[in-house]
């Protein structure tokens, strides 16, 4: 026998040992788990991304290497716009690659208050219990990295998502990430979460509250309210609990999603985004930003250049302006190479680039002070509001602390009124 | 495996997926097993696999691969309950001191044991990609797809396992032939 066939037979021998049943109770266990386990369906409820975590993995190297590639095509002699075709020229601050004089840095570790983010992956303090793979939930932590901490961890069980602060900064709405899929208020210094979403089931069949905004003077919301076939805006007055759905904005087909309603500063407008999917491969097949009038009527998309899936708009304080993404980061999904922060005119005119292109970031949301805050690779970021002085909150590092699975898709918000 | 249980587990048919459960189970275990060498991490993994296979089902685009899918679910399920137990291994059992023993039967346990040694030192990629070859009886490519890595690194993962194997398998073996020779 050769010593191949001999080390073969060995190997088989050495493996052929050891149990080959697995153990009744194992598998019982099993069952009973996933009889409370809901499947995940990126289709219908896209905001489920985390199984694509490896494919971001893919997708972020190509923008490492699409970076390197987009510094040397912006440093071209004659380089202009980016050439969309918006209504007027996009202009693009590309603050970090300026040659001039460097702007003033901020030290944003001095702002007051809390960021609320909420978070797809290991616990960023280490803590995620044992069997839990991907939890999602809201932290707080402040700019200078003190404090992190969850937000009423484990309430609701489902898990935590698409946070939005209120208005005098006392409060958290967000809504459950799994079924029942509701939405739920806290207090930011935490506590019991309370149920919001009492008259709605949260089963995906039935009923799904989500995406919750407050109102300017906080006591509306506008939220998604739908079921696996159809999705609708609505609006709750929070004293009385009232829903009023907003017929203009129904969709009945089951590959298109509504998400992330902001107000306009004067409380009569909310900009939201429509999502279509391409049934084939659960990817964006379009996105587009709406603006409709609180009562329901006036409803238009807003006039983006047509070739790139717009998102998660949301409207300055003083009401001048949209900050917004390409590609909205719950349904990403893989389907964008380039995720990037623009703003326009809530007509859809002066669109600008504010962000380098190619690095992917998202989720933008404007600051009390008329400042965007954004998600940026590992961690979030403030700029003003024409891309200048682009900065990591907190230099330090103490923001950039996703854990051991690294999810993407944050929503980090800055308390308003500190 | 049951084309139609596939199907109709994917479209969320928790009996159909029972059922799969009952087909699959003793195999994904004595796969976990053998590449955790460890009866409670190989319960735990086959535990995680079958709710994370049930969770993820939706994403399987094509029934006929579902045993390679479930392969390397199982596989990552692995990789997790070993970085999960990591400040713990210390603990892991062992192996009894068998050096200077003469019987033919001590003998072969030792050897055994030496081999269990050698694959305990195996990093688990390469642990996993011997198990899938010699246990499971994949060919490299196979286990490339299984796997979700390049042909070429399942086969370096292979050439690098098998290469420790034989060497604890020949120590094994070498202290039986000198005494053979001896005699």
């Amino acid at each position: 026998m050769s010593d191949e066939h001999r080390f073969e037979r060995d190997a088989r021998a050495f493996l052929e040992l050891g149990p080959t049943d697995a153990p009744d109770r194992v598998v019982e266990a099993a069952l009973l788990e996933i009889d409370q386990t809901s499947q995940e369906r990126v289709l219908w409820i896209p905001w489920r991304l985390p199984t694509m975590t490896p494919r971001l993995g893919l997708v972020a190297t190509a923008l490492v290497a699409v970076v390197g590639l987009g510094l040397i095509y912006l440093n071209l002699p004659g380089r202009g716009s980016v050439g969309a075709p918006s209504p007027t020229p996009i202009v693009s601050p590309r603050p970090s690659t300026t040659t001039g004089p460097q702007p003033t840095i901020v030290d944003y570790s001095t702002i007051d208050g809390w960021v609320v983010f909420e978070h797809f992956g290991k616990a960023p303090d280490g803590t995620t219990p044992a069997g839990v793979e991907y939890p999602h939930s809201i932290w707080l932590i402040h700019a200078d990295g003190s404090d992190l901490h969850e937000l009423s961890a484990g309430v609701p069980a489902s898990g935590k998502i698409a946070p939005d602060i209120s208005p005098d900064g006392s409060h958290v709405i967000f809504s459950a990430y799994d079924s029942p899929v509701q939405v739920w208020e806290v207090g930011i210094e935490g506590g019991d979460p309370e149920l919001v979403s009492t008259d709605c089931s949260g089963i995906p069949a039935d009923c799904m509250d989500a995406d919750p905004a407050y109102s300017p003077d906080g006591k509306r919301i506008a939220f998604l309210r739908a079921t696996e076939t159809s999705s609708v805006l609505a609006i709750r007055d929070l004293a009385s609990g009232a829903v009023t759905t907003l017929p203009s904005t129904l969709s009945s087909v089951s590959n298109v999603w509504l998400a992330q309603p902001s107000w306009s500063p004067d409380g009569e407008q909310i900009v939201y985004h429509k999502v279509v999917f391409d049934e084939a491969n659960d990817k964006i097949a379009d996105s587009s930003i709406f603006i409709v009038n609180a009562n329901g009527t006036g409803l238009h998309e807003v006039p983006l250049p047509d070739d790139d899936p717009y998102g998660d708009a949301d409207w300055s304080p003083d009401g001048s302006r949209l900050v917004f993404g390409r590609c909205p980061i719950h349904e990403f999904n893989g389907s964008c190479e380039n995720t990037d922060i623009y703003t326009a005119r809530p007509d859809g005119t002066d669109l600008q680039l504010l962000t380098q292109p190619g690095v992917g970031y998202g989720a933008p949301s404007w600051t009390d002070d008329g400042q965007i805050m954004f998600w940026g690779p590992t961690t979030f970021y403030l700029m003003d509001a024409d891309g200048q002085n682009s900065h990591r909150i907190n230099e330090s590092g103490k923001l950039t602390m996703f854990g051991e699975t690294l999810g993407y898709g944050y929503y980090g918000l800055l308390q308003p009124t500190p | 495996m049951d084309r139609d249980l596939v199907e109709r587990a994917r479209k969320g048919d928790r009996d159909a997926f029972a059922g799969l459960v009952h087909q699959v189970s003793d195999g994904l275990y004595a796969i976990a097993f053998r590449i955790l060498r460890d009866t409670g991490l190989a319960e735990d993994a086959l535990q995680s696999a079958l709710v994370s296979a049930w969770r993820q089902l939706p994403h399987l685009r094509d029934a006929d691969r579902f045993d390679a899918w479930l392969h390397r679910v199982l596989v990552n399920s692995c990789y997790v309950e070993v970085r999960r137990n990591r400040p713990w291994a210390a603990n892991v059992r062992v192996l009894p001191d068998l050096q200077g023993s003469t019987s033919d039967e001590s003998r072969a346990v030792g050897d055994r044991d030496e081999i269990e040694r050698a694959f305990r030192r195996l990093p688990m990629d390469q642990r996993a990609v011997f198990v899938m070859h010699h246990y499971v009886g994949l060919p490299l490519v196979e286990i490339a797809d299984t796997l979700g890595i390049p042909a070429g690194t399942a086969r370096s993962r292979l050439h690098y396992a098998t290469r420790a194997m034989r060497t604890a398998i020949e120590a094994g073996r070498q202290p039986a032939i000198e005494k053979e020779g001896l005699a």
